[in-house]
């Protein structure tokens, strides 16, 4: 992950997105969502627009305003796993970042994208600069380069699904594949457990900045049981704890039920699901293609 | 009358001795007698000859010292005894005329909806939506009918504010919000709360009264365990007293009130109605004394000067962000305690972290002794303690945590004390802060109230003239409270100028010698702490 996905997890963020842009954006999809079958449901969902608009002050954490169905994000982030590391035609790749950069984009997440994209541009002009000096150290550095460029779009595609996906929606989807409940169960807590975890680590150094404890690089090349110590210690302990109680929250709310399951969320593939898979899809198809091409010369 | 919805006949449990857990006994041994932050409840008490009745519509308030046994009331009405927490149990406890081992873990986990301490850590989702929804996904209701439930809930519980939200970044109060309304969901006919205010501020706490009210007149039985109790009055109708786990009293509310506070007080309660609460009389004579004794212990510097100085701070997250903390005029004199108040978003922690060197400042500068300091000149000698005080704890003996602290100010100071002089030195600061018995303890074993002293003593040690403190009290039952207060006095007469961020009304009186309310990101009002200022401080603090 890079800068971009550790403040997302970092928690204390304002969510990017404008309130304008979140109220209608939240509101539309519950109502798409729910419309259909349940009149109840968009009740709340119409409330809730008017009060986020009511007030000028924008809405912290917001959720995204629109967002790709969970099973396509997946689909779409297998394929770019799948040809990571297929012959890069330039054209292809740029059409990759692009289409990344559209899905940040719909989704609300524009500054996002801009920083992506500009990491990319970066990245591939550091890559490219470093052919015109030719020595042992830039080839070595070009290769890392290139196998940046390789994951980057995995890297960019991911951080704008784990910002958007609802874990309900994940859960609802993992469900329809009838993958078994503990495993959903474990993954929706597991993702909710990064962050956490996150936030703990964070805590820690500033904890050890308070206490004047030194972490630098030096302290981390000399001593590093010492600094591993430091960090660890003080995080297992807080994560027990929070593992302890979340454990009792799960008991009580019916985490080990042997019940069947049901769903919050109706996933329904809408336009914009379609159209993205297949333009990942004819992306990949054309990287494939060009990679049988050259085993077939 | 109707039948009870929850009854304990003569009940009682022990905890079997945790196993892969091999802290856990001592821990709770000295949870009970010297009181833990509260921030979790790993060492409950054993209870004992319980008799308690609630039916629906009511609701009681289980109330008594840390380590009484309340926690330990409300697992038995859960489930999570015996579920989660092994253990011998007597007598018999009942939900819904049913007694315990007839009833399935899932049709109890939909009779009884439990709210825990920690806001934070009892969520599985990052939305609010799919948080509220959870329950009922796990319990397998139809989709119709869930989503005509959540609806509901957040009709009659009025968080349509709260709903398509990104749970962490939402505030406490706000949290514990959607804790409820995720239990309310699943439609249970009992509540148990276990501590729920710990980490929330007054207006927090009177949404929450106002929510439990509501449940209340929809004809639930709610089961409250709680320190702080003011918050209660007007939607408690019995207050249940609990020591060293067994009921001392059962009252209905009104005779309750009608006890004198002294008597409330030697019982170890918290205050029940705070305009019976006033600041601790400390009269000018007192007051004069301690300046007198701050002033020979800085004789280094200008008396005209306040110790910490603030000029015109501004601080944002991330260059565009808005401002939390703005045009921010602040001074604190060595000696004195000053109490930083102000509503959930008022830009208090900012501020705090600031002082702290934690957060860089986009424009202003902080004065330590007349001399303005970056954030990392700031850090450390600026001592914030944080209010989890297990992650500023780095040795593994509580006398390596003070040497460590020694350490720090050596390396900052450049000047090394002897070694006889540094061991002197470690072990008078033990004895100062009541921890001369734990010398070579594990800091983690140690209990909450301990461990927070340990910080305290290291940040004392490391030379910080400043110490700032995020909710020292939260979670805390009388006697503890009273405890932190009186390290704070200790604190004065050493000459630390101390802030202390707090929602805790009782504990300002207690120790703090001045107010700063904080509102829109600056200090909007300052005033002295005294019988005069009483009404004021009050509303300040969100009373009245």
């Amino acid at each position: 992950m890079s800068a971009d996905g550790l403040s997302e997890a970092g928690g204390k963020g304002v969510a990017e997105v404008s309130a304008g842009g979140m109220a209608s954006g939240a509101a539309s999809h519950a109502l798409s969502a729910d419309a259909p079958k349940e009149p109840v449901a968009p009740d709340a969902a119409s409330g809730a627009r008017s009060s986020c608009v009511s007030g000028s002050v924008p809405v912290r954490g917001a959720l995204a305003a629109r967002r790709l169905d969970p099973r396509v994000s997946v689909a779409i982030l297998v394929l770019l796993n799948a040809i990571a590391f297929s012959p890069n035609t330039m054209g292809a790749h740029f059409a990759m970042v692009g289409l990344c950069a559209v899905v940040c984009v719909w989704c609300g997440r524009a500054a996002s994208a801009a920083r992506w994209c500009a990491v990319y541009v970066a990245v591939t002009a550091v890559g490219y600069l470093s052919l015109l000096a030719p020595s042992s150290a830039a080839a070595s550095f070009a290769v890392i380069l290139v196998v940046v460029r390789c994951v980057f779009c995995i890297g960019m595609f991911a951080s704008n699904m784990i910002a958007t996906t609802r874990v309900g929606e994940l859960a609802c989807a993992l469900q329809r594949v009838h993958l078994p409940r503990h495993a959903i169960i474990a993954l929706c807590v597991a993702l909710r457990f990064f962050p956490t975890m996150a936030a703990e680590f964070t805590s820690v150094v500033e904890a050890m900045r308070v206490r004047g404890v030194p972490l630098n690089a030096r302290m981390v090349v000399t001593q590093p049981v010492r600094v591993m110590e430091n960090l660890l210690v003080p995080v297992m302990s807080r994560l027990a704890i929070v593992a302890d109680e979340l454990g009792n929250a799960a008991t009580v709310r019916g985490m080990d039920s042997s019940r069947p399951r049901t769903s919050y969320y109706d996933l329904r593939l809408r336009a914009m699901d379609w159209l993205m898979l297949a333009a990942f899809g004819v992306v990949a198809a054309f990287l494939l293609g060009v990679r049988m091409g050259w085993w077939l010369a | 009358m109707s039948a009870p919805a929850i009854e304990f006949r003569d009940a009682g449990f022990s905890y079997a001795a945790l196993d892969g857990e091999a802290d856990g006994a001592p821990r709770g041994a000295a949870g009970a007698s010297d009181g833990g932050s509260g921030a979790h409840a790993r060492g409950a008490a054993s209870v004992s000859g319980v008799n308690l009745v609630v039916r629906p519509g009511e609701c009681v308030v289980l109330t008594g010292p840390s380590g009484c046994g309340k926690t330990t009331l409300t697992r038995m009405v859960n489930g999570l005894i015996p579920a989660l927490y092994a253990g011998e149990a007597t007598g018999e406890v009942l939900v819904q005329g049913v007694p315990m081992d007839a009833w399935e873990m899932d049709d109890l986990s939909c009779a009884v909806g439990s709210v825990f301490q920690n806001p934070r850590s009892q969520f599985f989702n990052l939305d609010t939506t799919s948080e509220v929804a959870f329950g009922c996904e796990n319990m397998g209701v139809p989709q119709g009918e869930m989503h005509a439930r959540v609806a509901a809930t957040v009709r009659e519980l009025s968080i349509e504010r709260l709903m398509e939200r990104d749970i962490r970044a939402l505030s406490g109060g706000e949290k514990q919000l959607v804790a409820v309304a995720s239990v309310h969901a699943m439609e249970p006919s009992v509540f148990v709360l276990d501590e729920p205010t710990a980490a929330l501020d007054v207006d927090a706490m009177k949404r929450l009264r106002d929510v439990l009210a509501r449940l209340k007149a929809a004809g639930k039985a709610i089961l409250v365990a709680e320190h702080r109790l003011w918050w209660l009055a007007g939607v408690a109708d019995r207050i249940v007293l609990m020591e060293d786990g067994r009921i001392t009293c059962d009252l209905p509310v009104a005779e309750f009130a009608a006890m004198p506070a002294a008597e409330r007080a030697r019982k170890g309660l918290r205050a029940w109605d705070i305009a019976e609460v006033e600041p601790a009389a400390k009269d000018s004579e007192d007051r004069g004394g301690v300046e007198a004794r701050t002033l020979e212990a800085s004789c280094a510097e200008e008396p005209a000067h306040p110790l910490l100085e603030v000029r015109g701070l501004e601080a944002r997250y991330g260059r565009r962000g808005a401002a939390v903390v703005r045009n921010c005029e602040f001074s604190a004199q060595a000696g004195r305690a000053v109490a930083l108040v102000g509503r959930n978003g008022a830009g208090k922690t900012t501020l705090a972290r600031c002082l702290a060197g934690l957060h860089a400042e986009s424009a202003g500068e902080v004065r330590l002794s007349g001399r303005a300091l970056g954030p990392r000149e700031r850090a450390g000698r600026v001592y914030l303690a944080m209010q989890e005080s297990g992650y500023q704890l780095f040795s593994d003996t509580a006398a390596g945590e003070l040497r460590l602290a020694l350490e720090a100010r050596e390396r900052r100071d450049g000047e090394a004390l002897p070694e006889e002089e540094a061991a002197a030195l470690v072990d008078r600061t033990l004895a100062d802060f009541a921890l001369g018995d734990f010398r070579e303890r594990h800091p983690l074993s140690l209990s909450g109230g301990q461990r927070q002293r340990l910080a305290i003593a290291a940040g004392a040690l490391q030379g910080a003239r400043v110490m700032v403190l995020d909710e020292p009290t939260s979670g805390l039952d009388l006697a503890n409270m009273r405890r932190v207060a009186a390290q704070i006095e200790r604190l004065k007469a050493r000459g630390t100028c101390l802030v202390i961020v707090t929602h805790d009304f009782e504990f300002a009186c207690a120790t703090c010698d001045e107010l700063a309310f904080m509102a829109d990101g600056r200090i909007a009002e300052r005033f002295a702490f005294s019988p005069r200022t009483l009404r004021r401080a009050r509303e300040v603090f969100g009373f009245g």
